[in-house]
């Protein structure tokens, strides 16, 4: 006959359980980014200039800083591989479903692509892609929505409010 | 008698300029738009409109904010109570009667009740704070250095560990914020810090970008990753009015969720969320009514709606007296302050800046009022709008995100910071890592260096000058007290949390994936 399991006092069930490994890689990653953030700190803030009359000067909280999230960072890591606190899975796809790291690629796309083609295709490709990708049926709709809505923000923003939005050649035919 | 007459000024400011009262009622509305739509929040509507808001004048634009904050915490009652999804975290308590309220055929009485409790909640905190700001405002204009210095440890220490259901995961997020906000010209040397050589950093990392980035990219980020559910609009049925035993059972429930909610409030790194639950708890344990708590009784949703409308007040005191924001709402507004050139602490309430911030509480109580006006008129509106399809309102957002990121400094390196913003705050709170400590990180970080080093110069270096006057020493008491009670009662509250939504109601409730 089995004998029931106790599971100890303060294991959380994510504890008592074999964990997936993709629960693991961001807890991983941001320990390796608080790490060389930590690196990164420790070794310009070598080169700043000291304080004067008592007080500590510009390095001492970026020495600081750096010592506590190289300890986080440790810490961080201990935690995961332990299993402890690691999130559940909750959904298809996982944690980075393919349509997720879609929207980030084209955010950062749009975002370095935005002063090269002009306001108007790039938040009308943006807005087209997001709402593809949050599941919009029909293409076209989606198209001539992200357009006129593009259009008019460019409008009342560059305008009304007198922002200055790069402008390709479609937005100065358009007026913006 | 001076603070009642700065009021009645504040009111006249108000009433006199038909284009604030337009843009209050205007914040309301999408408030509580935004708050209906299941997994938005309240924080996220204001850093959407945020940048937007330094292209008006100071009065008008932080009269926006205050609308959107009062609006969005009560707009997310409107899918606790019609789908049993809160809106917002601060709503997952309302749901629990709310939802049953609406099964018995009570829904549009229950949005009357939500919109009643939570227009009382506000202005009673709003009343409170009215009061209690100036009088800690004028204490806290005798704090120096030192004392700002233990104070931002406070807030940090504080707020990194209440945030999150893992203490070191709130640190995590923390150290971020504390990492970005070294990066530019030093304040006090005016040595360059992690700019790498790069110009466009030597003014530092702005705040708004990131806070779009934490707030409203990566909400959208999650709302592209949950499945989008669309249909019919929920059955709105029942009377529209209370009936006068409703309001007479919750007038006591109502009085004592706008204390607890505003009590909560005051306390950095609690949160809206906590003040409904501990409002509803207490409620619980005074039943009246012959309907049992969980199951449809108007007293519930009192309790939750009134304490959780009442926080914001609350936050508001230390955020605008000390400078020190206590949830991610109040950083955001603290951001709003800022980009209008007014720098929070006891000085605002000095000199001529004084008379805007009496105009900011006489907004934040029309505010209030307001909510119960929309509340009833378009509570059907309101039926259709928690029912918008993911697809429509992720472009909108990330359409606002970017262009209000660019729009605030007219800077591509802005955006940038706000898409990388939001996609590591993607990957953080999908793994439980709280982003309102990022923000706190990058707020506080600050404070703490600079009033260090002025306290150390003015001492020649002395240390002993944290520990010695005795605003300081109280301070780090209640540092040490506060976390020993943090860390006893952590596990508790959450198991309160969890066994109220298991118990409370024959159906689970569905709280969304939300940022605070």
């Amino acid at each position: 006959m089995e004998s029931a399991r106790v599971p100890e006092e303060n294991a959380t069930p994510a504890a008592t359980e074999p964990v997936a490994s993709s629960r693991r890689v961001v807890p991983f990653m941001l320990a390796a980014l608080l790490l060389a953030a930590s690196i990164l700190i420790f070794m310009q803030a070598s080169g700043y200039r000291p304080g004067t009359g008592g007080e500590p000067g510009p390095a001492a909280l970026p020495y600081l800083v750096a010592g506590l999230s190289a300890l986080a960072a440790v810490a961080l890591v201990i935690q995961t591989v332990r299993g402890v606190h690691l999130v559940e899975e909750d959904g298809a796809g996982g944690v980075l479903p393919v349509r997720v790291l879609i929207a980030m690629v084209v955010l950062i796309a749009a975002a370095y692509l935005f002063r090269e083609l002009g306001f108007f295709v790039v938040f009308t490709a943006v807005s087209f892609a997001m709402g593809w990708l949050a599941g919009a049926r029909r293409w076209w709709t989606n198209l001539i929505t992200a357009a006129v809505v593009s259009w008019l923000v460019m409008i009342v923003f560059g305008r009304l409010f007198s922002v200055p939005l790069p402008a390709g050649p479609i937005d100065v035919i358009l007026g913006g | 008698m001076d603070i009642f007459g700065s009021l009645l000024g504040g009111f006249g400011s108000l009433f006199v300029s038909p284009m604030m009262i337009a843009a209050v009622v205007a914040a309301v509305i999408a408030g509580m738009v935004v708050g209906a739509l299941p997994g938005l929040t309240a924080t996220m509507a204001m850093a959407l409109f945020l940048p937007f808001t330094f292209l008006m004048e100071p009065d008008i634009g932080l009269s926006v904010l205050m609308g959107l904050f009062a609006g969005g915490i009560a707009g997310g009652s409107i899918p606790a109570i019609l789908l049993n999804v809160p809106g917002t975290p601060a709503s997952a308590a309302t749901a629990l009667d709310g939802y049953a309220m609406t099964k018995r055929g009570r829904a549009r009485e229950a949005l009357s009740m939500a919109m009643f409790a939570s227009a009382i909640g506000g202005v009673v905190s709003a009343l409170l704070l009215s009061v209690l700001a100036p009088l800690i405002a004028r204490l806290a204009l005798n704090f120096q250095a030192p004392e700002f210095f233990v104070l931002a440890i406070y807030g940090l220490t504080i707020i990194a560990a209440v945030a999150g259901k893992s203490l070191l995961k709130g640190y995590v997020s923390g150290l971020i914020g504390l990492v970005v906000g070294l990066v530019g010209l030093d304040p006090i040397s005016g040595q360059l810090r992690l700019t790498f050589g790069n110009p466009e950093f030597n003014g530092g990392i702005s705040l708004i970008p990131v806070l779009i980035g934490v707030f409203g990219i990566t909400q959208a980020l999650v709302l592209i990753r949950q499945s989008s559910t669309t249909g019919a609009p929920p059955a709105m049925s029942g009377p529209r009015w209370l009936t006068r035993t409703d309001l007479k059972n919750s007038g006591t429930t109502i009085a004592r969720g706008s204390l607890i909610g505003t009590a909560i409030g005051v306390i950095p790194g609690t949160g809206t969320d906590i003040g409904a639950f501990l409002s509803y708890s207490e409620a619980k344990r005074r039943p009246k009514g012959e309907i049992p708590f969980g199951k449809g009784n108007p007293q519930g949703v009192a309790a939750s709606e009134s304490a959780n409308n009442a926080v914001v007040g609350g936050a508001m005191i230390p955020m605008m007296t000390l400078g020190i924001p206590g949830e991610a709402g109040t950083a955001v507004l603290l951001g709003g302050l800022l980009i209008h050139g007014l720098t929070p602490g006891p000085q605002l309430f000095t000199g001529e800046q004084s008379s805007l911030v009496y105009t900011i509480f006489a907004t934040f109580i029309l505010a209030n009022i307001l909510i119960l006006v929309v509340g009833l008129v378009a509570a059907r509106v309101f039926s259709y709008v928690v029912r918008i399809p993911t697809h429509v309102i992720v472009p909108v957002i990330i359409t606002l995100c970017l262009i209000g990121a660019y729009a605030i400094n007219n800077r591509f390196t802005d955006v940038i910071v706000a898409v990388v913003f939001g996609v590591l705050g993607y990957f953080m709170v999908t793994h439980d890592f709280p982003v309102s400590p990022v923000i706190l990180g990058m707020i506080l970080g600050p404070m703490a260096e600079v009033n260090f080093r002025r306290a150390m110069t003015i001492t020649g270096g002395d240390w002993t000058v944290f520990f010695t006057r005795p605003a300081s020493i109280l301070f780090w008491v209640l540092i040490v007290v506060s976390l020993i009670y943090v860390w006893r009662s952590g596990k508790k509250q959450q198991k309160g949390m969890d066994t109220l939504l298991d118990e409370g109601s024959t159906d689970s409730v569905r709280v969304p994936r939300s940022i605070d």
